[in-house]
């Protein structure tokens, strides 16, 4: 028997959801109808209206960087979902000396300003010759480090929520241990390994902080595009680049999930019983 | 729970990995990301901080290695409050993301609207939120004209403007906004993996929606919620432009103290000895805080 | 922590995008580049300002270099002149870009001390011959000044009358009442404005860099009139804009360029005289192109040059031998030695050497 829809607790969960999205959307929404502005000030509610400002953000000035942020960011997505994903597995199935202490290390770039872990970074890449590193491979890197604990994080909380005795029972109906990782742990953690990877994907596009100083000239993120506008006066520009900048990873996270449906991450109550 | 360790179990466990102290596939799983984090973070965070100990003439090195930037930054009751005020933000910023986004996440879960995707989204976005909307955005609504004292004069709650920025609050309700993300996918992630069937369970056996949900499934969702919580946390500590934008000279934390020092005033001794302090009494917090949810769980 | 649970159905990971691929075609590309670069004209990287200020030095700096010298130029816009300066020294010098065409005093002279900035003489800069006697002192002989501002007081002129002197804007209350209130601005001491408005307030209680007291005193009494305090200069724009600021220190060029762009706000010279800026220009040691990035600094100091850049951006010229200038533009800017005598700069060195006790005590007073 499935628990009615219409009941007092569900509608007022309803309502407190809907209150929530409404402060989730609010600023957003502000920054949108900016975006819009007649004017050239920075006024709200926004005078007249023009689409002047999205026709810059969309010019080659502002879309170059954005597209190297989707690139560096998907590259970075796969990296750390993927080194997440193992350390994931080790830390939460292993057993091994020293686990806390890689549990701890991999608190230390959450905790750290990206700003401290940016400086380090670029001034050790100096000091040990790798300089020419600055750029793509010093973004990606960084990027990487600063991206790795959120997917560990989310692979490790849905393992240690599924219960181990799925796996044994298809271990015991007779499947290969592989075939058990493929065709029960990995779609069981499915839901963490996509989380990891949006929050890594996210992470890296929209950090700034860092990436001013491992960017260079030709390898320069969206992010620090902004901020070096932004350092200098403000334009309803910036409103669009912000707005297409938070459109297009959401679309991108759509269309995947079109390939990994929602619906079976997320135990849809229809499936059936084991 | 320990598995009998024979036939194809025991083949599955060498697969995930050993339960034997260190197998070498173990190892491998842990040693190349280990390694990775030990190259590129710890010893360039080590390098930068080893700066913390020299008075800061720039590059030149004077004297001897001296504690004075930590006695400078440890006694002044300035940064004392500053220090103070970051731990507060964090565990505050930690408390409203989890309180808030239980309730989003357990609705994601459970709800079979066709939006569903959509909703997902609209959770998301504030991640992408970059620091445009974190300025005009929240300024707009925050600020002696803006929307929310519109709102609350219109409704005859208060009958003059009220001042929010800046403040500490302005500056959680900022960072809880751009971290919800975090804990309604962490929630939701650990909600996955717990069988709805339970919550069915208990309620026809006669508990209300409310007891069943503070029996059974608010325990098994702990790991979800207290991911979410560290994370929101950390991640508050580590801010910058929230603060920056949000705050005042009156609402400085460790992070926008850091970035004063290192990429402002220049002094990177000073500020590589807020980023040890800040470092270490973060972790110092975390642990304490593990251990006492391990003991409750112990408990339990 | 069990439950038992259901099988679900399998899935495929989206996009089955091989890691090494990327990376070894990531590879590829940077190896590849050197050797598309060597088949280019020259080029140099010079680093400064965005916004505004981009399209204004490009047109009348960036493209007449390129075309006079056959060169490209790739100009990065990021960052403040101590964040450069900050990039300058983590990478020990060697930032990415040859030129830093943007930054202040402070950072001249902390480059001097850690040996990251080029020496300049005429001989690198033959153009150095021509620009004001105080150009030459002010700074260590590792950067150029290009450019002269000061810090000017702006007042909304809808809003509240002309303020005379400093005190106005120290003692607001005593000036304009009780209306003031919440309208003023102060700038957190990471600006230089912040510095250069202490030390005049120091001077109004009879002290100056070697006794800022009076100075704290009058900040703490200013606090209440205080509604907005902001780090950069960007960052107040909006407040003169909105009307919600009434009173500030603000540099000359960017007031006068607000002012130009429809901002309710007029801009004067306080009666008891200011404090100047030099914009300062530097190579880093460790520049790609030091040969061209010498050009580049005395090209900007070439007259025609100082011209257009500084009619556009509203400084005042770093030589004192350009005459023609339109009158609007010499009522406002420092184009005589007369002029030039009459603005005040403090003594770098004793900045740098009390900048962060400054900054302590005025973080103290306005936490407090």
């Amino acid at each position: 028997m499935s628990p009615r829809r219409t009941d007092l607790p569900w509608i007022s969960l309803r309502v407190v959801v809907a209150l929530i999205f409404a402060f989730i959307l609010g600023p957003i929404i502000i920054t949108a109808a900016v975006s819009f502005n007649g004017s050239a000030r920075s006024v709200f509610p926004p005078q007249g209206f023009s689409l002047g400002w999205w026709a810059e953000a969309l010019s080659w000035k502002w879309a170059e960087p954005m597209l190297f942020s989707l690139e560096l960011a998907a590259l970075v997505g796969v990296v750390s979902t993927i080194t997440g994903t193992l350390l994931a597995f080790a830390l939460v199935r292993g057993r091994f000396v020293g686990k806390s202490f890689v549990e701890m290390l991999l608190l230390g770039p959450l905790i750290l300003p990206t700003l401290v872990t940016g400086i380090a970074l670029l001034q050790f890449l100096h000091a040990v010759g790798l300089s020419a590193f600055v750029g793509f491979r010093g973004l990606l890197i960084g990027h990487a480090i600063i991206c790795l604990p959120f997917s560990v994080r989310t692979v490790a909380i849905a393992l240690r929520t599924m219960p181990a005795s799925l796996e044994a029972a298809a271990a015991s109906l007779g499947a290969s241990p592989v075939g058990v990782l493929r065709r029960v742990t990995l779609p069981v953690i499915a839901g963490g390994v996509f989380a990891g990877m949006s929050f890594s994907f996210v992470h890296s596009f929209t950090d700034v902080n860092l990436s001013i100083f491992l960017a260079s000239p030709g390898d320069k993120p969206v992010t620090v595009a902004i901020l070096a506008f932004l350092e200098y006066g403000f334009a309803p520009t910036l409103a669009a680049v912000s707005m297409i900048a938070l459109i297009i990873p959401l679309l991108l996270i759509a269309v995947v999930q079109r390939f990994v449906p929602i619906g079976d991450f997320l135990y849809a109550q229809e499936r059936p019983n084991a | 729970m320990d598995h009998a360790l024979a036939g194809n179990h025991g083949r599955l466990i060498a697969v995930l990995g050993d339960s034997r102290g260190g197998s070498l596939r173990t190892w491998l799983l842990v040693g190349l990301p280990t390694a990775f984090l030990l190259i590129f973070f710890v010893a360039p965070t080590a390098y930068l901080f080893s700066a913390s100990v020299l008075l800061s003439e720039g590059l030149m090195t004077p004297g001897a290695p001296t504690l004075e930037n930590y006695h400078l930054l440890l006694s002044r009751s300035l940064y004392q409050s500053i220090i103070l005020r970051s731990f507060g933000i964090g565990i505050g910023v930690g408390l409203v993301v989890v309180l808030l986004s239980y309730p989003v996440a357990y609705f994601l879960v459970r709800t079979t609207s066709r939006w569903k995707g959509l909703l997902i989204a609209v959770t998301l976005s504030p991640l992408l939120a970059s620091v445009i909307v974190r300025t005009y955005g929240w300024y707009v609504i925050l600020n002696q004209e803006g929307a929310l004292n519109g709102l609350l004069l219109a409704t005859g709650l208060v009958e003059q403007p009220l001042r929010f920025l800046p403040s500490t609050a302005a500056i959680i309700v900022g960072l809880a906004h751009a971290l919800l993300p975090y804990g309604v996918l962490s929630i939701m992630s650990s909600l996955n993996g717990m069988n709805p069937a339970l919550e069915r369970a208990a309620m026809s056996l006669g508990a209300t929606r409310f007891r069943t949900f503070l029996r059974v499934t608010l325990p098994l969702t702990m790991p979800g919620v207290t991911g979410g919580f560290l994370l929101a946390f950390s991640l508050a500590i580590s801010a910058y432009a929230t603060p920056a934008i949000l705050g005042g000279p009156a609402t400085e934390t460790m992070a926008t103290t850091i970035r004063n020092f290192m990429v402002v005033l220049l002094d990177w001794g000073l500020g590589s000895a807020m980023g040890v302090i800040l470092l270490a009494s973060s972790l110092l917090l975390l642990l304490l805080g593990t251990l006492a949810g391990g003991k409750r769980a112990a408990a339990a | 922590m069990r439950s038992d649970a259901m099988l679900v159905g399998s899935h495929r990971k989206g996009g089955a995008v091989s890691r090494r691929a990327l990376i070894l075609g990531t590879a590829a590309a940077g190896l590849g580049a050197p050797a598309l670069v060597a088949q280019t004209p020259e080029t140099l990287t010079v680093n400064a300002y965005g916004g505004e200020y981009q399209p204004i030095f490009e047109e009348t700096v960036l493209r007449p270099f390129e075309k006079k010298f056959g060169v490209r130029v790739t100009y990065e816009g990021t960052g403040t002149a101590s964040e450069d300066y900050a990039r300058i020294r983590a990478s020990r010098g060697a930032p990415g870009f040859d030129v830093a065409a943007e930054l202040t005093p402070p950072e001249i002279l902390l480059g001097a001390r850690e040996h990251l900035l080029e020496p300049l003489t005429e001989r690198e800069v033959p153009n150095l011959r021509h620009v004001w006697a105080r150009s030459k002192t002010m700074i260590p002989p590792v950067g150029i000044v290009h450019n002269y501002q000061y810090t000017a007081l702006i007042w909304n002129k809808e809003k509240v009358r002309p303020p005379e002197t400093w005190r106005d804007y120290w003692e607001p209350g005593q000036a304009y009442g009780d209306a003031i209130r919440q309208h003023v601005i102060n700038f957190n001491p990471g600006n230089l404005l912040s510095i250069y408005a202490l030390i005049m307030a120091a001077k109004l209680g009879g002290g100056g860099v070697d006794n800022m007291d009076p100075a704290w005193a009058l900040l703490r009494a200013q606090k209440e009139y205080v509604g907005t305090v902001v780090t950069t200069s960007a960052q107040a724009a909006p407040y003169f804009e909105n009307g919600q600021v009434w009173l500030a220190p603000y540099w000359s060029a960017r007031a006068i360029y607000y002012r130009a762009a429809g901002y309710p706000i007029e801009v004067k010279v306080p009666a008891d005289g200011t404090i100047g800026l030099a914009g300062c220009a530097a190579v880093p040691v460790g520049a790609a192109n030091k040969r061209l990035a010498f050009e580049f600094l005395n090209f900007r100091l070439d007259p025609d040059v100082q011209r257009a850049f500084n009619l556009l951006y509203r400084t005042s010229p770093a030589r004192p031998d350009i005459t023609d200038w339109p009158d609007d533009y010499k009522a406002v800017q420092i184009t005589t030695e007369a002029q030039m005598a009459a603005m005040d700069f403090p003594d770098n060195e004793v900045l740098a050497s009390k900048r962060r006790e400054w900054t302590m005590r005025w973080q103290e007073i306005m936490a407090g």
